[in-house]
């Protein structure tokens, strides 16, 4: 059968689209007059109009098709699904559940990764870090309180250095990990002996790990590198996961939680 | 009836699969053929209108309220609108399916006994050419045209069904008949009783 090119209307769309609305009794009031003067006036829009008219009739007067077979889903066949309220329920438990934790993971890289590029600064915020466990260690021993004092000013490389930095790093692990006796493990052979009260100062410490790591690195270059530095200096970064690791998995349970709750509200 | 409807929606979605196949019943007919006027292929629109049938099944939480059909008649198209675009990334296939097979011959109700052969032959040959003008034109118009003048639908329910405003509802209306007049006029396509004479 050969297709020819349709011809189009030499009427304005306007004037179709008055005569379309016209033949679904869409017109009303000054509208509908005019446009009813003007079919008396004008054989061109009356002849468009008819021409309009026969072919919807012809469209209108298509046969409903029989369909050529039945569409049920058979039951056997079709997954139970789960009840209304129970599926929204629990697609609520889980953007909510996600996003929760997504926040959180986002929260503890972003603070990990600002101690840690924070470098050459490091020394300033380590008083604000030093503070809380100076008063902690207020009654303690004054070897302890010394050590926290050393974090304050430019180190000069000393066993004691080191050992303050050692020790500083070690409550990274005790935070992470229970059992704090493992980070006293790091501290030299030839320190003193690490008392209870500063195993409690230890443990009171804030987890700033990059803080604490950027300390022994101070002390890194003016001395040889010591086994214990470092074990000191080495201790925060395998003390978890890598922030970016963490940055990285926070946004994409944000985004699963987001998409999913943007997928659920779309609705039908 | 409304209410009867709804109630058997509650049932579907709390997963009676049977409640269900109370609505597919009711909307088979109207679904097959918005498929088969959108795709010209009676192959095609019934498994469209499975597909609709499963999609609105395994969707069925997302449905709140209003008018059940008009849901139905959206998934309906947007899966017409999927095997359209399927269909111009291998055009080769698409040409089976412009509604120039004999398509329009089966799936008829049963013909008047007291009708005519040459009748029946001419109302075939009729359907065929107003499927064939369909075909041709573009997507958005024909789904409206479809709607409204074949299915007899409100403008308001139209524009839900198709995701537009009355406005463009309106528009799309009134373009598609005019082409579709054009198309039919134009000559061959249709038989002589129906053809105008050229200005």
């Amino acid at each position: 059968m050969k297709t020819p090119q349709p011809q189009f209307s030499p009427l304005p769309e306007q004037d179709l689209e008055l005569l379309s609305a016209y033949l679904d009794d869409q017109l009303e009031g000054p509208t509908r007059s005019d446009l009813e003067r003007r079919l008396a006036d004008d054989p061109r829009l009356r002849s468009e109009l008819e021409e309009l008219r026969s072919t919807t009739a012809l469209l209108r007067e298509l046969p409903t098709l029989t369909p050529p077979r039945s569409f049920t889903l058979d039951p056997a066949t079709v997954q139970p699904r789960r009840s209304h309220y129970a599926g929204w329920a629990l697609a609520w438990v889980g953007q909510l559940g996600s996003g929760l934790a997504g926040l959180m993971l986002v929260l503890l890289a972003s603070l990990q990764m600002l101690g840690g590029m924070s470098g050459p600064m490091a020394a300033a915020p380590a008083p604000m870090i030093a503070q809380p466990t100076a008063s902690a260690l207020y009654e303690a021993a004054p070897a302890a309180t010394e050590s926290a004092a050393v974090m304050s000013v430019p180190i000069e490389a000393t066993p004691s250095a080191t050992e303050s930095a050692a020790v500083m790093s070690v409550p990274i692990e005790a935070t992470v990990s229970p059992d704090a006796a493992a980070g006293t493990m790091a501290l030299p052979a030839n320190s003193e002996p690490v008392t209870e009260t500063e195993s409690a100062a230890m443990m009171t410490l804030p987890t700033e790990p990059m803080v604490n790591s950027d300390m022994a690195r101070q002390t890194e270059p003016s001395e040889v590198a010591t086994p214990e530095v470092a074990m000191g200096k080495a201790a925060p970064a395998p003390a978890g996961v890598p922030p970016v690791v963490l940055l990285l998995l926070g946004l994409v349970l944000l985004g699963v939680a987001g998409a999913s709750w943007v997928y659920t509200r779309r609705g039908a | 009836m409304l209410n009867e409807e709804e109630r058997i929606i509650e049932s579907a979605q709390r997963g009676d699969v049977e409640a269900f196949n109370q609505l597919v019943r009711l909307y088979e007919s109207r679904v097959y053929n918005l498929c088969y006027r959108m795709l010209g292929d009676a192959e095609a629109a019934a498994d469209v209108a499975q597909d609709t049938f499963i999609s609105a099944y395994r969707n069925l939480n997302r449905f709140r309220g209003g008018q059940f059909r008009s849901w139905l008649l959206r998934i309906a198209t947007n899966a017409c609108y999927d095997v359209l675009r399927a269909r111009k990334r291998r055009p080769a296939t698409s040409l089976d399916a412009l509604g120039t097979s004999d398509d329009e011959g089966r799936g008829f109700d049963l013909p008047d006994p007291h009708e005519h052969p040459d009748e029946v032959a001419l109302r075939h040959e009729l359907a065929a050419a107003i499927q064939h003008g369909l075909a041709q034109l573009p997507e958005d118009q024909r789904v409206v045209i479809i709607l409204s003048d074949i299915q007899g639908m409100a403008y308001d329910e139209i524009a839900a069904i198709t995701a537009t405003s009355l406005g463009t509802v309106k528009s799309r209306l009134s373009r598609g008949r005019a082409r579709l007049r054009d198309i039919l006029r134009a000559g061959e396509l249709l038989p002589a009783k129906f053809r105008h004479e050229d200005r």
